[in-house]
């Protein structure tokens, strides 16, 4: 019942929506306000790649510290968050520091902006290389693989205990249903907004639809080869 | 299903990391068992139990109408 009535209200925003983008036509010029986007998006880099290097320095140095057995727990829950938190961090600065670089070489921007982009995102991608590695110092009696080593995630996931995979399985699974629905969203709104603008996202959309179309036949085609 | 990890812990002065080594799982593992947020496999519970010099069923409880 409850999944009709989402349908519906999906239905009637749908059309709603559409109705709209078809009636009025839409007028934005992001080039008037690359620049100062690009600016924005680029400081947020640098200060989350500045965090998050402090975050390891942090990580580093209290998986070296001593601890009595009372206070080994709390360490290890400590580092525990922090190391997702970190993680977490990482992924939000490749992103924001990917569609910066988009912004400055798309719109063009100043060199220098291009420059400062391009390599704090690099920056980010060694970061999280390196934070990835920080769980063999967490660990180091737990024969965990190397970040460079082949077939890391597949490794990382073998030797995993049953406790941390039911963990990854829960959250992967909801983050793949959010991922699949916002994708969907993000199609019907690369619809909307190429109708609106006379704009065509086709590309875009080609593309989603080819990442959802890969990651759901991988997911399903997995599931039923396990019959 | 209930356990009685926490209380058996504190019996035998374990902290979780201690009590996962022996088990040969991860704390995070430990955590989530003690929270009731995870049953473990047999083969966890057999080396749980023996840790602590008790039967599987005295560890981990039972509803009667989970097992019916």
């Amino acid at each position: 019942m409850r999944m009709v009535i989402w349908a519906l209200l999906g239905a009637v925003v749908g059309f709603v929506v559409m109705y709209m983008a078809l009636s009025v036509q839409m007028d934005f010029n992001f080039y008037a306000i690359a620049f100062q986007v690009n600016v924005i998006l680029t400081a947020l880099t640098l200060v989350l790649l500045l965090y998050i290097g402090v975050s390891i320095l942090q990580m580093r140095k209290k998986s070296e510290a001593k601890v009595s057995d009372d206070e080994e727990d709390e360490r290890d829950i400590w580092l525990y968050k922090k190391f997702s938190d970190t993680n977490m961090l990482v992924m939000a600065t490749i992103v924001i520091g990917i569609v910066a670089s988009a912004i400055s070489l798309i719109t063009n921007q100043p060199p220098w902006l291009e420059l400062i982009s391009i390599v704090a995102v690099t920056i980010a991608f060694i970061l999280s290389l390196g934070v990835s590695s920080l769980v063999n110092k967490f660990y180091p009696d737990r024969n965990l693989p190397s970040v460079s080593e082949k077939n890391y995630a597949k490794k990382l996931l073998a030797a995993s205990d049953e406790g941390e995979r039911h963990v990854m399985l829960e959250g992967l699974y909801r983050s793949f249903n959010m991922l699949n629905g916002a994708l969907i969203l993000a199609l019907f709104l690369l619809v909307v907004y190429s109708i609106g603008t006379g704009v065509s996202q086709l590309f875009s959309i080609f593309v989603i639809a080819v990442i959802l179309l890969g990651a759901n036949a991988k997911y399903f085609l997995l599931i039923r080869k396990k019959s | 299903m209930r356990t009685r990890l926490k209380e058996l812990r504190a019996r035998n002065g374990l902290n979780q990391t201690e009590l996962a080594k022996r088990a040969k799982v991860s704390r995070q593992t430990i955590s989530l068992i003690e929270r009731e947020e995870f049953i473990p496999s047999l083969l966890i519970a057999v080396r749980i139990a023996r840790i602590f010099n008790e039967a599987i069923e005295s560890v981990f409880l039972f509803e009667e109408e989970e097992i019916e």
